[in-house]
């Protein structure tokens, strides 16, 4: 099928079925402000500016996705965490909870009063004033256990899920709570799919004995909630995933979202026929510090790896530095617009828009 | 014309409530003591408080930086942060205290790809507190030892002499491949060790 849009084309990739081409989605977020040339701080609390900026982006460079929010943040900061506003980003810079029985003083936000979640929300509904269905409108969001070690500090959370895993369990029902309240205001406001960053669940952090205790459980909540709306959810964890692929692909979630690094190929082998995945060009080495080409030669790489057989979204492995180079976004996006789907769904590249680069 | 040496990269790091902190400002003290002139960046929220103010008596320069994400929060920020210190005039010090939960390994490893500067790399560990940590964070812990060139046991003093033996082992069981050695950092380091580090 030719002619799709993005949405469309995304849709396509996520059901496993044929895309006219591979899809992109550079996990760009606060680089899209610098087109119109705002910093984050700025456009925090003003959604019609903050959509305005991301419409901009995703119009420019032609991404497959049009990413609201900024942060993973939001949840915690609205339950008592102390956030401050950097240039471009927002960070939890003291926990709320300085004792275990803080617990009891916890409650589950309001979206529509509390904190940037009102903010957000209404960004989303600028965004689709100005889009509508064209590209998948895609807001970032916390997930639970990222959350609870925002509102407890990462290092005290993992003690307790040794000393106290069943006041962890307390924690993590209030933060599935917050979530599911959050995620609910978002699919009203128009979201097509929502993505729940999840670092701290990492193989790095959390065994996958640990993930299947204090991860799976609930973040299965929110995506079995969001799936009940007709609203795709998108796992994603940066870091090594590897152990738990299996697990992630057996949530509720309809797309992986990977890092840098993890082998994609082993990714498609394992978990590949059964949900998409999406990523993984190193946000650091390749889109900040790379050149068009070297960007260029990378995506087709992992577009072999990981596209033949549809479920693929290419993609950023984390979120864009905001120095990004433009060049370096466009590589990517023409990366996807040169790998086209043959009916059998393998894929042939259409041109080599760069050369390749001399090492 | 020759060139000034660019500053010398200290990285001190481990989990809260490892002395981090403490052990970076007694450094630094020690370089001021000396007239050296030092820096500090800093990728911490918690731990000792640390502010403007704190290190502006010490006569630090101080840069925070924070990122979005617990995982990836110390790249592309971080490397600029650092890249902009390594300019600074007559600077003999950077001092780098990265997160408690930085993926320690990954992180040293893009400084060095794209600063190609050396690191010294010191891990410190909670020695009261070590087979409690190690059964909790053994994930991340084990990517921190396996990026430090010396693991130092800190707290020593509150420790008797069978759990400072019982905690070298664990350590020597968790396969640690660099030095080990033990401290007290609120009464500074060996005065070999800090020799070495400030060299």
């Amino acid at each position: 099928m030719s002619g799709m849009n993005s949405l469309e084309r995304v849709v396509a990739a996520i059901k496993l079925e044929k895309p006219d081409r591979v899809p992109v989605t550079p996990l760009s977020i606060s680089r899209s402000l610098r087109v119109l040339g705002y910093n984050t701080a700025e456009c925090l609390y003003d959604p019609e500016k903050m959509a305005k900026a991301k419409v901009a982006a995703s119009t420019k460079f032609d991404d497959d996705s049009c990413v609201a929010g900024t942060d993973l943040f939001v949840e915690s900061e609205c339950m008592g965490s102390k956030v401050t506003v950097y240039e471009h980003t927002p960070v939890v810079t003291d926990y709320f909870m300085k004792e275990k029985s803080d617990i009891n003083k916890l409650r589950v936000p309001d979206p529509k009063t509390d904190g940037r979640m009102p903010f957000v929300c209404k960004e989303i509904e600028w965004i689709k004033k100005m889009i509508g269905d064209t590209r998948v409108v895609v807001p970032v969001t916390g997930g639970p256990v990222t959350q609870a070690s925002q509102l407890f500090g990462p290092e005290q959370l993992l003690i307790e899920m040794v000393l106290d895993p069943e006041w962890v369990h307390k924690l993590l029902r209030v933060c599935t709570d917050a979530s599911l309240a959050y995620w609910d205001a978002l699919i009203k406001a128009g979201a097509h799919a929502i993505v729940l960053l999840e670092p701290f669940s990492c193989n790095t952090i959390l065994s996958p004995q640990q993930y299947a205790e204090f991860t799976a459980p609930y973040c299965k909540e929110i995506f079995d909630f969001s799936w009940s709306k007709g609203v795709v959810g998108v796992n994603h964890i940066c870091a090594d995933t590897s152990l738990i692929w299996d697990q992630m692909s057996s949530i509720g979630a309809l797309c992986l979202q990977l890092d840098h690094v993890v082998d994609l190929s082993e990714t498609k082998k394992q978990v590949g026929k059964r949900i998409c995945i999406s990523g993984n060009v190193h946000p650091i080495d390749y889109m900040l510090y790379g050149t068009p080409e070297s960007v260029y030669w990378k995506c087709r790489e992992t577009i072999e790896k990981a596209a033949p057989g549809s479920g693929f979204i290419l993609g950023s492995g984390c979120d864009l530095n905001p120095n990004t180079p433009e060049e370096n976004i466009f590589a990517m996006i023409q990366a996807g617009k040169d790998a086209t789907y043959n009916d059998d769904l393998s894929i042939t590249f259409v041109k080599d828009s760069f050369p390749k680069p001399v090492n | 014309m020759k060139t000034a040496a660019p500053p010398k990269v200290v990285a001190v790091y481990g989990f809260l409530g490892s002395g981090k902190t403490t052990l970076m400002l007694n450094l630094a003290r020690k370089a001021a003591a000396a007239n050296r002139k030092s820096a500090v960046l800093i990728n911490e929220a918690g731990d000792v408080p640390v502010d403007g103010k704190l290190f502006t008596v010490n006569g630090l320069a101080v840069r925070e930086i924070f990122g979005g994400c617990i995982c990836c929060s110390l790249g592309g920020d971080f490397i600029e942060t650092l890249k902009a210190m390594l300019g600074i005039p007559k600077l003999d010090y950077i001092f780098v205290e990265p997160s408690g939960m930085a993926d320690a390994r990954q992180l040293f490893h893009s400084i060095q790809k794209h600063l190609k500067v050396p690191i010294s790399r010191i891990m410190l560990l909670d020695g009261p507190r070590l087979p409690l940590l190690l059964k909790a964070a053994s994930g991340i812990l084990t990517r921190q030892f396996e990026a430090a060139e010396i693991v130092l046991l800190n707290k020593v003093d509150a420790m008797t002499r069978d759990r400072l033996a019982e905690a070298q082992e664990l350590l020597v069981s968790f396969g640690i491949r660099g030095r080990v050695g033990h401290i007290s950092a609120k009464n500074g380091l060996p005065k070999g060790l800090e020799e070495e580090i400030l060299a």
